[in-house]
């Protein structure tokens, strides 16, 4: 049989006159010039009628067949259930729970999601109102060094030598602590009217 | 190495490094488009309310990268930090921590500190007060003005300080 000869089961179709155009016209071209097919559609034929020639066997011979087959089948089956019970036992079983016991199950998950839900999901454990610094400025040799042991003396120089703004406050004022540090808005603030 | 070539190779190393410290960051390409103007205006509060003495910085820097301040007096000394950041969602805020050295003759030396985080929108201002706000009467306090804006180099003043009254340094 060539690449392009058809399929058994087309052949089996057709000989079987269950093959429906253009399909059928097309095999039957194929078949003309085709050696191969039609030696396989002869065998089929054969098959076709063997079956409908041979003498039907008796009943009892069928009823011992069908007895046997039976006794297989229910030992396959037997022998089916003791394999899956280890692994879906419970999977494949329905079972069956009363309607107030699966509502109160489900309100039970409900509120156990809805108390922990908040715990586990937020960040810093519920501190999410709480402003996060995401500082992402990056910028290449931006420092003139090549290795790490230059850089940590760059960096030690340069916390030595840090951009402090020194302010020398009034000598003849003395302060004394007024509260706690305080970080507001001006306009928030009523307690000094502006100069 | 010769023993000659040491101090040359110290002093190049030396200059090399004070060169990097001295150029602004400002001039850096990728650093400039970020960097923001802090005008911090450090005051001295005095009884009655009014304003004693003032001084007024103006300091560039970038997200993240903290402005230091120093204020020294007769019985205190204030070290804060502001340090200005901008969220994904583009909002700006201010963290400022605060660190007082106070001697009082009721209670003597005591050291507190803080740090404390405000949004802040460009122009507006913000007050520190390191020694608390509850101003009593007789007692000078110390206020610190803050205000944030982008860094514009054409209408940018130079760094620096000028002060009111009173004597400064930096």
């Amino acid at each position: 049989m060539g690449n392009m000869c058809p399929d058994k089961s087309l052949l089996s179709l057709y000989l079987d006159g269950e093959l429906p155009s253009p399909w059928k016209e097309k095999l039957e071209t194929h078949l003309l010039h085709c050696g191969s097919c039609q030696i396989q559609a002869k065998k089929l034929q054969g098959l076709h009628q063997d079956l409908h020639t041979l003498p039907c066997p008796p009943m009892e011979v069928i009823q011992a067949a069908q007895k046997r087959v039976w006794q297989q089948l229910a030992v396959k089956i037997k022998e089916g259930q003791g394999n899956s019970q280890k692994h879906r036992f419970s999977w494949n079983r329905p079972v069956a729970i009363p309607l107030p016991a699966a509502i109160a199950a489900l309100i039970l998950v409900a509120l156990v999601a809805s108390l922990a839900g908040p715990l586990l999901f937020s960040p810093g454990n519920g501190a999410s109102h709480l402003p996060v610094a995401r500082i992402n400025t990056e910028v290449q040799n931006i420092v003139p060094v090549s290795n790490i042991e230059n850089l940590v003396q760059y960096l030690e120089m340069q916390a030595a030598t840090a951009d402090i703004v020194i302010i020398k406050l009034p000598e003849t004022q003395n302060f004394v602590p007024a509260g706690q540090p305080t970080l507001l808005k001006a306009v928030e603030y009523q307690g000094r009217k502006k100069p | 190495m010769g023993p000659r070539l040491i101090p040359a190779l110290l002093i190049v190393l030396t200059s090399a490094g004070l060169c990097a410290q001295e150029a602004p960051f400002t001039e850096v390409p990728g650093l400039k488009e970020k960097a923001l103007i802090l005008e911090i205006v450090a005051r001295v509060i005095e009884r009655n309310e009014t304003e004693a003495w003032s001084t007024e910085n103006t300091k560039v820097t970038i997200p993240g990268r903290a402005v230091i301040l120093k204020l020294v007096g007769k019985n205190v000394i204030v070290l804060a930090q502001f340090t200005p950041y901008q969220r994904e969602d583009g909002k700006t805020f201010l963290v400022a921590q605060g660190q007082v050295w106070i001697d009082t003759p009721q209670q003597g030396l005591k050291y507190q500190s803080t740090i404390q985080t405000i949004p802040i929108n460009y122009g507006e201002q913000v007050l520190f007060f390191p020694l608390g706000n509850q101003t009593k009467e007789g007692q000078a306090q110390i206020e610190i003005q803050l205000e944030l804006r982008p860094f514009d180099k054409k209408n940018t003043p130079q760094e620096g300080q000028d002060t009111k009254s009173g004597d400064t340094n930096k």
